[in-house]
């Protein structure tokens, strides 16, 4: 019997261990990358001719990112790599891409998605303006290019990855003008078991609000966001917010970042981690989760949809991918309903 | 606003020199797009909703915020796309030119 084509879509942590296991079963996975260089977002690589040194870009999951590039790194040869590659469609046992102009589609046995997580992210009014950007995409600058987002930076939501960004910020020197979070308190930051994507070290709320105070950078809870002020062409010039009290107030800014905390997820489901089991009679996903002794995934754990939490507003991205999707799937000539 | 990114280090690499809508931009090697036409300007492009000038949002490739074109025509996502010399980018989409058949 010929060999089972497996295809892996993505090349984070979860992406580049399916490749290894793959690889160790064996097999020649096709590895689809939609970035330039593999490591996932967490573990997302600087250029090749920057200089700062995996404990200053990493922090405390130094070794871990380093143990990740270089696991992806000894597996040139013995993987097929596409990077900038997108992968658009799943259907009729084939992946759909486009790479630049070109488009390809690839078939396969078994397909692995190791296609990480996103921002949550929901509008307010004024998000459109230049100069606000996601949470996520705040920390892409910083640990991918080495820029701040802007001179005065406001970041607000909620979660760990608002106190997380905003100190990274801080001690690279940026401005940052305020965090906002919406949330109550700051000690929620800490009692956060279902957060798989971050190990616990990383979002210690102490650490983080600690580093904060320091620098003077102003904390206020259980704020509710009123809008991102500023002008069509030249962007955002201040944040508007409602205090705890009812009061409204207003930050000078030139940059937002914006991000909240992903759902709670279900307390019965623990951390896991993944076995890939190859079924090459199968059609579609090959992935199990094997239930044993708790631990933390190497990866983020696909985003939820609105299913999940069907009160929350869908973000700016997300509304194009469905709009796209429902195009897609009532053009001319599709079979499917 | 002269530029809106402001560089934290990795200042000690090569210049490259890009065209942004005609003028010269000077950046750095191992820059994205993004980053070359942001740390000298405000903004990416012109938003086609008509709600002004936008810069960019995730910064990976999911949030269609960033796209710009070459004077070729190409459309290239600003982040995460390299800058390279000799680039010749527009902030505004190039119109469609319809041959004259009278």
């Amino acid at each position: 019997m010929a060999e089972p084509r497996i295809i892996i879509v993505g090349a984070g942590p979860s992406g580049v261990r399916a490749a290894e296991a793959v690889v160790k079963a064996g097999l020649r996975p096709i590895v689809i990358d939609e970035a330039r260089r593999a490591g996932g977002q967490i573990y997302r690589r600087q250029p090749d001719n920057f200089t700062r040194p995996y404990k200053k870009l990493y922090g405390t999951e130094a070794a871990r990112a380093k143990a990740l590039h270089e696991s992806f790194d000894a597996l040139q040869g013995q993987i097929d790599y596409l990077p900038e590659t997108l992968v658009w469609n799943v259907a009729d046992q084939h992946v759909w891409t486009a790479s630049g102009n070109a488009q390809q589609t690839l078939p396969y046995d078994a397909l692995i998605l190791c296609t990480g997580a996103t921002d949550r992210l929901m509008p307010v009014k004024g998000w459109n303006l230049a100069g606000t950007y996601s949470l996520g995409g705040a920390q892409v600058a910083l640990k991918s290019q080495a820029v701040s987002i802007g001179r005065e930076v406001v970041f607000m939501g909620s979660g760990p990855l608002l106190y997380l960004v905003a100190s990274q910020y801080v001690q690279a020197g940026a401005k940052v003008a305020a965090v906002l979070d919406t949330s109550a308190s700051g000690a929620r930051v800490r009692a956060l078991p279902d957060l798989l994507a971050l190990p616990s070290v990383l979002w210690n709320g102490v650490q983080l609000t600690r580093a904060l105070a320091k620098a003077g950078v102003p904390v206020h809870h259980q704020i509710t966001p009123v809008e991102v002020v500023g002008a069509a062409d030249s962007g955002v010039t201040a944040v508007r917010y409602r205090t705890a009290s009812g009061a409204e107030k207003m930050i000078a800014c030139d940059a937002v970042a914006v991000g909240y905390q992903p759902p709670p997820r279900n307390p019965a489901r623990r951390p896991c981690s993944l076995r890939i089991r190859l079924r090459p009679s199968h059609a579609s996903l090959a992935t199990a989760a094997r239930r044993g002794r708790p631990r933390q995934c190497e990866g983020r754990l696909p985003r939820r949809g609105r299913r999940e939490n069907p009160r929350r507003s869908l973000g700016r991205g997300e509304r194009k991918t469905r709009r796209a999707r429902r195009a897609f799937r009532s053009r001319p000539g599709c079979k499917r309903r | 606003m002269k530029g809106r990114f402001v560089r934290l280090g990795e200042t000690d690499r090569p210049r490259i020199v890009l065209h942004v809508d005609g003028h010269p931009v000077t950046a750095l090697e191992g820059d994205t797009l993004m980053v070359a036409l942001l740390s000298t300007g405000g903004t990416l492009r012109q938003s086609e909703f008509g709600d002004g000038r936008r810069a960019g949002f995730c910064l990976m490739g999911a949030c269609q915020d960033c796209w710009v074109w070459t004077e070729g025509g190409d459309r290239l996502r600003a982040c995460s796309t390299l800058a390279a010399a000799g680039q010749r980018v527009l902030t505004s989409q190039p119109e469609a030119t319809w041959p004259n058949l009278a």
